[in-house]
């Protein structure tokens, strides 16, 4: 397919996805009613009732889910061509292990105080996220070179350290092991406007890198050695990347803890579609992590409404045979 | 000027709830009166009015995980694994048989000071084994895979998981047949039978009122048909809006749509009534609007235990405040 065809199409989808996701619901709401919801919003007019489930519960977590999705996507790529490694997803380098000690941390300290806790669970899987990444930046350019294997060994042995700290506190709090559990399995039930403004200039700041740099990504898969002959500035490169990359994981995982499969399978997907140039793949894989997030979280709350299931669930079982189904057309393809 | 209105409110709410405990405390005294007399009789006498009970050993009782257990003696030696168990057996006047509970273990008192023989989730083999029990009051759930292994320890053992008031009462009378204190279980479960009665008698006078209870808020989850807050709530003049069955992860859209008259939440889940208004979409609540917020006592209202006739009457006056003002 030409690139300027999927492009459109995954745009068509994504707005697609958007209205479904915001028409649709475990409550049925008319579209005339939605409409003037949105009408009223925009204009500051006096509300009716309903308008809350609308502005309030639906808009921003239809927003968060487009968000999270095109986070966890666009860190998956950058991982994928850092490490060279199909296998990488955002999650590879202990940044899951650090955010989910630092929420822990949060709700084994603050049992009781919800007030408190709202705000402060998403604060403390970010800060864990971020210092773990620079923990383990820092124990990989131990002896003075940043590469690939040591950090992704550095990444492991701080990951598993981490998840055993986690279950240590956890042992210690036990009255919070669902909240932690739940926060583990991640979701976006708690969506706000707040969560949405939160992540939203974490995501554009992280974007910078893969967009500004599409052309270093390509050279980056021939190899460190190969890189740094044809320009890029292997070293630091990888810096910038990793951080980027650690930026967008951090914004996901704060709002919406550890949702599986997205950010592995996404670019690989797209890959399969339009091949490995990241200057078709980074884009396409923004837009198609958005699209596969809304949609599961339509599924999540719609499929068994009122009652709500955690949307991981729903990116496995639907990701996987996606992928299957991907890889079989190719091979039948040839 | 908001805060400080309700602050007030919260100040009434929390006098009609005294208020009622002390109804409710006042009933169980008559109870515990009762109850002591037979125990006191118990112990003096040897073989006093309780003849019959106590020769009822060894019994053959059918616990709440479909087992069929034997006790064959008057148990010496209790261990409990369940907070709720504990209390049924404080209640039953037996609180000096018990060697061994969880962590989890706070009321009455008294217990924290007995041996602990792991949490709820976990409990300890070797130390249930080093305390050589001759009754092991255990529940189902979590500890189901190791109701096996617990028997192999020698002592019978008697899971314990009423899912409403009607097993409750059930699970009670068990407990004080495995016990060999009958006679105080009938008593305990007639004293809970009244209070829980009167409650419901009282809050007949309003229609029942919507509402919906939050057990945890991030995922939503709450208790629908079928579990003992649902039963609870039925007997405080509630009418839960979620007919769904079990704990659930409950949709925020359809809490919006449901629009409970009045919100409830367990203290775990929540402390400050207040916080309500900060989350997305609560401001058009009309039990927030209105202050129809409420918190309850985990352990009075989750715990199967004599406790709940105090949790029905929190609930209660947090659905019908009006009626339990007018009662003080």
């Amino acid at each position: 397919m030409r690139p300027s065809r999927t492009f459109a199409l995954l745009a068509l989808a994504l707005v697609a996805a958007l209205v479904a996701g915001v028409a649709l619901g475990a409550v049925a709401v008319s579209p005339a009613d939605i409409s003037g919801a949105l009408g009223r919003a925009l204009t500051g007019a006096e509300r009716s009732p309903a308008d809350a489930i609308v502005i309030d519960v639906r808009l921003p977590r239809v927003l968060l889910a487009a968000l999270v999705g095109a986070c966890l996507a666009s860190a998956g790529v950058l991982y994928q061509a850092l490490f060279r490694n199909a296998l990488a997803d955002p999650y590879i380098l202990g940044i899951s292990s650090g955010a989910g000690l630092g929420a822990v941390l949060v709700l084994a300290a603050t049992t009781g105080a919800t007030a408190m806790r709202y705000g402060a669970v998403p604060a403390g899987a970010f800060a864990g996220a971020a210092l773990t990444m620079a923990l383990v930046v820092r124990l990989a350019s131990f002896r003075g070179r940043l590469d690939t294997t040591s950090l992704l060994l550095a990444g492991i042995a701080i990951s598993y350290t981490l998840a055993a700290l986690t279950s240590f506190v956890m042992v210690f709090a036990r009255e919070q092991m669902s909240a932690v559990v739940f926060w583990m399995m991640g979701g976006l039930t708690s969506a706000s406007w707040e969560y949405v403004f939160a992540i939203a200039p974490m995501f554009l700041l992280g974007m910078i890198v893969p967009v500004a740099s599409t052309r270093a990504l390509n050279l980056m898969l021939l190899g460190d050695e190969r890189a740094g002959q044809l320009g890029v500035p292997v070293e630091r490169f990888k810096l910038v990347v990793l951080a980027a990359g650690s930026l967008l994981v951090a914004a996901a995982v704060s709002v919406s803890g550890l949702i599986g499969f997205v950010g592995l399978m996404t670019p690989h997907m797209v890959r399969l579609v339009l091949g490995p140039d990241h200057r078709t793949l980074v884009p396409a894989s923004v837009l198609a992590g958005a699209i596969l997030m809304v949609l599961a979280d339509l599924v999540a709350r719609t499929v068994l409404a009122p009652v709500e299931i955690p949307v991981g669930i729903v990116t496995a079982l639907a990701g996987g045979p996606f992928f299957v189904w991907l890889l079989v057309r190719q091979e039948l393809g040839r | 000027m908001i805060r400080r209105s309700r602050a007030r409110s919260n100040t009434i709410v929390w006098g009609a709830v005294i208020g009622a405990l002390a109804l409710v405390a006042a009933l169980a005294l008559v109870g515990c009166g009762s109850e002591t007399a037979a125990t006191e009789g118990a112990g003096e006498a040897g073989v006093p009015e309780d003849a019959g009970s106590a020769a009822a050993f060894p019994i053959t009782l059918t616990d709440d995980a479909g087992r069929e257990v034997t006790v064959e003696a008057e148990p010496q030696r209790i261990v409990s694994l369940a907070p709720a168990n504990t209390e049924i057996v404080a209640e039953l006047g037996a609180l000096d048989r018990l060697v061994g509970v969880t962590t989890y273990d706070d009321y009455p008192p008294e217990v924290t000071e007995l041996e602990k023989v792991g949490d709820f989730i976990t409990p300890n083999l070797e130390v249930i084994a080093s305390l050589e029990p001759d009754l092991i009051l255990a529940t189902t759930g979590v500890q189901g895979d190791v109701l096996a292994q617990l028997e192999d320890l020698g002592a019978p053992v008697i899971a314990i998981d009423p899912q409403n008031l009607k097993q409750l009462y059930v699970s009670i009378e068990t407990v004080g047949a495995a016990i060999g204190t009958p006679a105080e279980a009938e008593t305990v479960v007639a004293d809970m039978r009244a209070g829980i009665d009167f409650i419901t008698e009282t809050v007949s006078a309003e229609p029942a009122m919507p509402c919906f209870i939050e057990i945890a808020q991030d995922p939503l989850f709450t208790a629908g048909a079928g579990t003992l807050l649902d039963d609870l709530i039925t007997a405080a003049g509630g009418q839960n809006v979620v007919a769904e069955e079990g704990y659930v992860g409950y949709s925020l859209e359809q809490l919006l749509q449901d629009d409970p008259a009045v919100y409830l939440a367990t203290l775990g889940s929540m402390s400050d009534p207040s916080q309500l208004e900060a989350r997305a979409g609560y401001d058009a609540l009309s039990a927030v609007k209105n202050e129809r917020v409420a918190v309850l006592e985990d352990n009075l209202v989750s715990r199967p235990g004599p406790r709940v006739v105090q949790g029905v009457g929190q609930i209660a006056v947090a659905l019908h405040p009006d009626l339990f003002d007018a009662a003080e």
